[in-house]
């Protein structure tokens, strides 16, 4: 199969960017703007897309590190997250797993880690799990903000640490 | 039904549900819930120039009680938000003298069927009108609030010259990093400090001025929770995932949040991109974006001007500018100086976290919902400026640490 997404997204973004563009330089300033937005947008798939597995697969083992610091912080609080961490785990590990199954997993463990947050209000264990969750998110927010780099607007994208999924 | 699919069509349930658990400004409610409404509702179909043409002539013409002129509609861009047509108005002029021929160019400012930043007309129509003398902003001249007229709410307000980007900077979208450049910035500094301070020092009449909000008290932090509530309101309708950070500083957000020592007006959105100048006198012509005014605690817009998107390194490579103007420190201290009014350094650690809280909620649910949903007539657009999610997010939990450390 030759028709790789590599190829159909440059010949789109050539055309769009070598071709349409030039001949619109009569057109309203938002008709301009929208294409030149249209072509960013092709330029983030095309340097992203080659990454995405890697980069789900590293985000689900994040969250999956964080659901195991929550439940050796609070097993008993942490009930409900400890199937949910091991189903995140047989999908990291099942090699015919879907990017949406990566997504959905690690969705699930996002939202239980937040519906925690607010269970925990008012306990002695909150400033524990939340400092735990500050503490976790660090690397995996400055990753996300690595991913969408090719958007442009990192004041200093040079200064951000080279993610897992692209070394 | 998945939590996704619940946000993206949502049952009577769910939004009755969220409304009670974040209880906010009567005409803020109002908004969010036609907002959630309107999702489930036919999605957002272009409107052609034609009947933005044939809404605002009737609604023109109702107001001032005899035939008005449209001539030379045009699309106006700019701004992620709002439907904005640029037209002249042919009229008797403000004085309404039969046989008076006035030629005004104006703008017509509607909704799309969902927007960034989900706002009212009506107030955004009263804030200009209390401000109006105050700081250059473009007349206020009728509104639509209930789209009895238009597709969708809207207003119609005088046409204000000025650019909003200098000329040798003008490919960025407007306001985000924007380089004003050093003789320019030295102009433009000052006055962005001055309007400032005039806008949180101009007393705040009864109403029926400024009729649709709510009024804080000083002394009592109900306001500031009433904004916190709505910020997390939004994240509930519109998020596309959760997010445990989120989780964390709200929490803080509402046990921490501090009484209100002076009532302000807040523009709620005071930063570069959203004023106009003339480049060649380095003169501020007009105010723009009051959409998300309120009425609160100066630090709102402080901490708002100062937000990282907003920045930019000077040309030294190492001084940070905020708003492209001036290092944050330095904002503060003119501040302070133009206004007579202090500057709290607690409260700026505050709004520090709610601004960073409330643009996460914008960028990550907001703008990316209204996007998926088809909603606007800039989904391109919102869905580029979500890709600041992560960074505004990062920004957020890092400034979080610092400022409850």
């Amino acid at each position: 199969m030759n028709q790789d997404f590599e190829t159909q997204l440059q010949v789109v973004q050539r055309a769009l960017g070598e071709v349409v563009l030039p001949a619109l330089h009569n057109a309203d300033k938002h008709v301009i703007e929208q294409l030149h937005l249209s072509l960013a947008a092709i330029g983030f798939m095309r340097q992203r897309l080659p990454h995405t597995r890697r980069y789900y697969r590293g985000t689900l083992q994040h969250y999956l590190d964080m659901a195991a610091a929550i439940v050796a912080l609070l097993p008993a609080e942490a009930v409900d997250l400890a199937p949910l961490a091991s189903a995140g785990r047989t999908v990291l590990d099942d090699p015919a797993a879907s990017d949406a199954d990566l997504r959905d997993a690690t969705g699930a463990l996002r939202a239980a880690i937040a519906a925690l947050v607010e269970a925990v209000h008012g306990t002695a264990q909150e400033n524990a799990l939340d400092t735990l969750i500050m503490d976790h998110s660090e690397t995996i927010l400055l990753e996300d903000r690595v991913w969408c780099v090719p958007l442009g607007f990192e004041l200093r994208p040079q200064d951000l640490p080279k993610p897992a999924w692209d070394r | 039904m998945t939590e996704d699919s619940l946000r993206q069509y949502p049952t009577d349930a769910f939004i009755e549900a969220v409304r009670a658990r974040f209880p906010t400004e009567r005409e803020i409610d109002a908004v969010l819930t036609r907002k959630m409404h309107r999702r489930n509702g036919p999605g957002f179909q272009a409107v052609a120039l034609e009947t933005l043409v044939e809404g605002t002539t009737r609604l023109i013409t109702d107001q001032v009680g005899y035939p008005a002129r449209i001539a030379d509609a045009r699309w106006l861009s700019g701004g992620a938000s709002k439907l904005q047509m640029v037209f002249d108005l042919h009229w008797r002029g403000p004085d309404g003298e039969p046989g008076a021929a006035v030629v005004t160019p104006m703008v017509l400012r509607m909704e799309p069927a969902a927007s960034v930043t989900e706002s009212s007309r009506q107030r955004e129509f009263e804030v200009i009108r209390a401000v109006e003398g105050t700081v250059p902003v473009p007349h206020a001249y009728w509104m639509d609030p209930d789209a009895h007229y238009l597709p969708y709410p809207a207003m119609v307000y005088g046409f204000a010259t000025g650019t909003a980007k200098p000329s040798h900077d003008a490919g960025k979208v407007t306001g985000l990093g924007q380089n004003y450049g050093p003789a320019l910035r030295a102009q433009l500094a000052p006055q962005f400090v001055d309007y400032l301070a005039r806008i949180h020092n101009l007393p705040i009449g009864a109403p029926p001025v400024l009729a649709s909000f709510e009024r804080p008290v000083v002394g009592s932090n109900a306001s500031v929770i009433r904004q916190v509530h709505a910020a997390r309101r939004i994240w509930e309708e519109d998020r596309i995932e959760d997010e445990p950070v989120m989780a964390v500083v709200y929490k803080w957000l509402i046990r921490n949040a501090p009484p209100i020592d002076h009532v302000s007006i807040i523009h709620g959105d005071y930063r570069s991109g959203n004023f106009l100048f003339d480049e060649a006198q380095g003169r501020i012509t007009a105010w723009l974006d009051w959409e998300g005014a309120t009425l609160g605690d100066r630090h709102q817009d402080l901490t708002y001007a100062s937000l990282p998107i907003f920045q930019h390194y000077a040309e030294d490579g190492e001084t940070i500018l905020v708003s492209g103007m001036m290092p944050e420190a330095a904002l503060y201290a003119a501040y302070e100086q133009a206004s007579g009014l202090p500057v709290d350094p607690a409260r700026i650690r505050y709004f520090g976290v709610f601004n960073r809280y409330l643009v996460s909620v914008l960028l990550l649910a907001a703008s990316t919902r209204a996007a998926r949903c088809a909603a606007t007539h800039q989904d391109v657009l919102l869905n580029h400026v979500s890709g600041m999610g992560y960074l505004a997010l990062s920004d957020l939990r890092a400034y979080f640490r610092s400022a409850t450390a």
